[in-house]
């Protein structure tokens, strides 16, 4: 696995190294090139005022080199070569420890531009070197003297050396000067930044062992943040929000659960209670039927919960098939709406029904039937006595819009939420009969989701109570 | 005893209020809080059998609002959480017990005689009163240790004179005691039935226990006047 820590050392000691060695590499190069400049410019003087003392006298050429004082470049114990020439070819002066040798010439070289060179000297020994093509001097008083016209001062070839033992022993101090502070300094750089990392890493072993204290009974629990580094917070704070999340994830199921236990438990309260007192003495046919009938009405109610729950539950989780399909809209609300009909009359609800003829829709016709169901029963169910129903189709460009609403809601607009949600009831101030456990709409919604189908749910207390879905055309 | 049964499940309200009648108590019958207060409010109940989750008004609330109001009723909470929380809160509001449900019906009889032996700070389920022997856990009534057959209604009487043997009950206490607001009463019925449990425990020849007070009523005593 990738570690943070090595690869930030491992980086940084690179990234240190490389900076040492890019400076160290700039620095040598410019201490190199200040001192060969230094060594170039002593040797041009010196082979400048070795050329001013080649003469061109009546007499011939003169190399007046003992008035001058160069003995590195005259005496056998010196360090410098020295070799001159007339420009066309006849040699002037070659220093003693050349020792016969000949210095290599350049072949075109531009009059008194000094050209420098490294040669190795006969002895090996590395060299810097100069070579200057210049013309010899001419003395007007000698020719005015022997009057005679001062003829053009010839040409002439030098060639001064001169070792560079001691350029040579400063750079390779310089070099291992360099070599040693970027080494020494490469590692107490990499010391210190891994001790640094190490230490600036340890929030995060701190949150290790904070999210390893965490318990898995208790999600309520949160990592701490007090002494956190700042740039470790932002993963703490989205870690707690995980953890609020789940909690609340977790929170809605133990609610789930215990709202399964409520409405279990108060039916088989309701027939417990019912059979034992039936059994607690003689009866006669009647007050038996009239219990076995109330003890099968309760029963039935529980299924019907039960199967709702499961039906939400492999909806939930996504085990129910959704095939789609075109459906005669209207013809499904009328099938839907006949076993309701009876209720609504004996409530003595007003219907109206606003259907624009045939609306085919796209949806799975049994996810469709439950919600429609659902809906219709839910608006007959909860509708004050004597109000109305309206049920109304529109149809629009490929959107179909369908409405149920029903008179005398009880709830807020703002308890609508809440009933999307398994087992709240829609009126709170209504009795609970066992068929309406509040589940309903929640299926309902489900459904919608499945259908991918818009819902919306609109109310206002002693107002209208509705229920819109939006279904493709088919 | 006077009961009233608050609780909005109608199958089991219904069988609850049918097996404690059947039993010989006086039982009103509410769906909701706000009934079960207005209830409370026209009457005395010896107890109160409160459901916790109802719509509307919670348990809790009446139970709340019952206390706030000096009810002397004692209350029986039912619960369908069996959570400590629900359990502590509702104890701590001032109610006397709870059950979860579903529940026997037995023990919710028993717990409604522990209840009432508690309002009359008896320790011990058996009253006696000179050779009479009520005994309240099983509802026998027993002279010099003969078992008296008695209806449910006489023994109820009989078991509200008993638990105040030696004060003085009016009709009208008696007559609240055994008649719910579903029932038509009629002005003599408690000296009726009083004439009934008079005729069962003085054949054999035994002392008049139920001796009438004139102009206030009757009382239940093995002392002679």
């Amino acid at each position: 696995m990738k570690s943070i820590r090595a690869s930030l050392i491992w980086g940084s000691v690179l990234g240190v190294i490389g900076i040492y060695t890019l400076s160290g590499v700039a620095i040598y190069r410019g201490a190199r090139a200040t001192l060969v400049r230094q060594l170039d410019e002593s040797l041009e003087d010196q082979v400048r005022v070795i050329a001013s003392v080649v003469k061109r006298t009546p007499d011939g050429i003169e190399v007046e080199i003992e008035d001058i004082d160069v003995p590195e470049f005259t005496s056998a114990a010196g360090h410098g070569y020295l070799q001159l020439w007339l420009d066309a070819d006849s040699m002037l002066y070659r220093s003693p420890r050349l020792d016969g040798h000949d210095v290599e010439r350049r072949p075109s070289l531009e009059l008194n531009r000094p050209v420098f060179r490294w040669i190795r000297t006969v002895g090996g020994v590395h060299a810097r070197a100069v070579d200057l093509r210049t013309e010899a001097v001419v003395d007007p008083e000698d020719w005015e003297e022997v009057q005679q016209p001062m003829p053009r001062p010839p040409v002439i070839y030098l060639v001064a050396a001169e070792e560079a033992r001691s350029t040579d022993a400063i750079l390779a101090r310089l070099r291992a000067l360099l070599v040693a502070i970027g080494g020494v300094g490469s590692l107490a750089v990499a010391a210190t930044l891994a001790g640094v990392i190490r230490r600036s890493l340890r929030p995060l072993n701190e949150l290790a062992r904070e999210i390893a204290d965490l318990s898995d009974d208790d999600l309520s629990a949160r990592i701490r943040v007090a002494a956190t580094a700042r740039e470790v917070k932002p993963v703490v704070d989205q870690l707690n929000e995980l953890m609020t999340r789940l909690d609340a994830a977790f929170q809605r199921e133990r609610t789930f659960s215990s709202d399964i236990a409520h409405e279990l438990r108060t039916p088989l309260a309701g027939l417990r209670t019912t059979l034992e007192v039936t059994l607690s003495r003689p009866r006669d046919e009647h007050d038996y039927r009239e219990s076995l009938d109330a003890s099968l009405g309760i029963v039935r109610r529980v299924q019907t919960m039960v199967e709702t729950l499961l039906y939400l539950g492999r909806l939930e989780s996504g085990q129910v098939e959704v095939e789609h399909g075109a459906v005669n809209l209207c013809e499904m609300l009328g099938a839907v709406w006949t076993p309701l009909a009876d209720r609504a009359q004996v409530r003595r609800i007003s219907v109206a029904w606003i259907l624009p003829g045939e609306v085919s829709v796209m949806a799975d016709p049994v996810l469709l039937e439950v919600a429609l169901r659902n809906v219709l029963d839910n608006a007959v169910s909860h509708v004050d006595d004597a109000g109305s129903v309206r049920i109304e189709v529109s149809a629009g460009g490929d959107a179909v819009h369908l409405r149920v609403a029903n008179s005398g809601s009880g709830i807020p607009q703002e308890r609508v939420g809440d009933l999307l949600r398994r087992f709240t009831r829609a009126d709170p101030s209504r009795k609970a009969s066992a068929e309406h456990f509040g589940l309903g709409l929640a299926l309902t919604s489900k459904i919608a989701v499945a259908l991918n189908t818009g819902i919306e749910v609109e109310s206002s207390i002693g107002g209208e109570f509705s229920v819109s879905f939006w279904f493709p055309r088919a | 005893m006077r009961i009233l049964v608050v609780e909005d499940y109608e199958p089991l309200r219904r069988s609850l209020v049918r097996g404690l009648r059947e039993d010989g108590h006086a039982v009103d019958e509410a769906g909701d809080g706000e009934e079960g207060l207005s209830y409370a409010r026209m009457s005395v109940y010896d107890v109160v059998i409160l459901d916790v989750m109802l719509p509307g008004l919670d348990g809790f609330q009446v139970l709340k609002q019952l206390r706030d109001r000096q009810s002397p009723s004692r209350v029986l909470l039912l619960t369908a959480k069996n959570a400590v929380g629900d359990r502590v809160r509702g104890l701590d509001l001032g109610a006397d017990d709870y059950l979860v449900k579903p529940f026997a019906f037995e023990e919710l009889k028993a717990r409604l005689r522990a209840l009432e032996r508690r309002a009359y700070r008896r320790t011990s389920p058996t009253i006696r009163i000179g050779e009479l022997e009520v005994d309240t856990s099983a509802r026998v009534v027993r002279l010099a240790g003969v078992p008296v057959e008695m209806t449910a209604r006489e023994y109820t009487i009989l078991e509200f004179l008993a638990v105040r043997s030696g004060e003085v009950v009016t009709r009208e206490q008696i007559s609240t005691r055994i008649y719910d607001f579903s029932t038509d009463r009629e002005s003599n019925i408690v000296d009726v039935y009083i004439g009934y449990l008079r005729r069962k425990l003085e054949r054999g020849g035994y002392p008049r226990l139920i001796q009438t007070r004139r102009g206030l009523g009757y009382v239940l005593t093995d002392e002679p006047r």
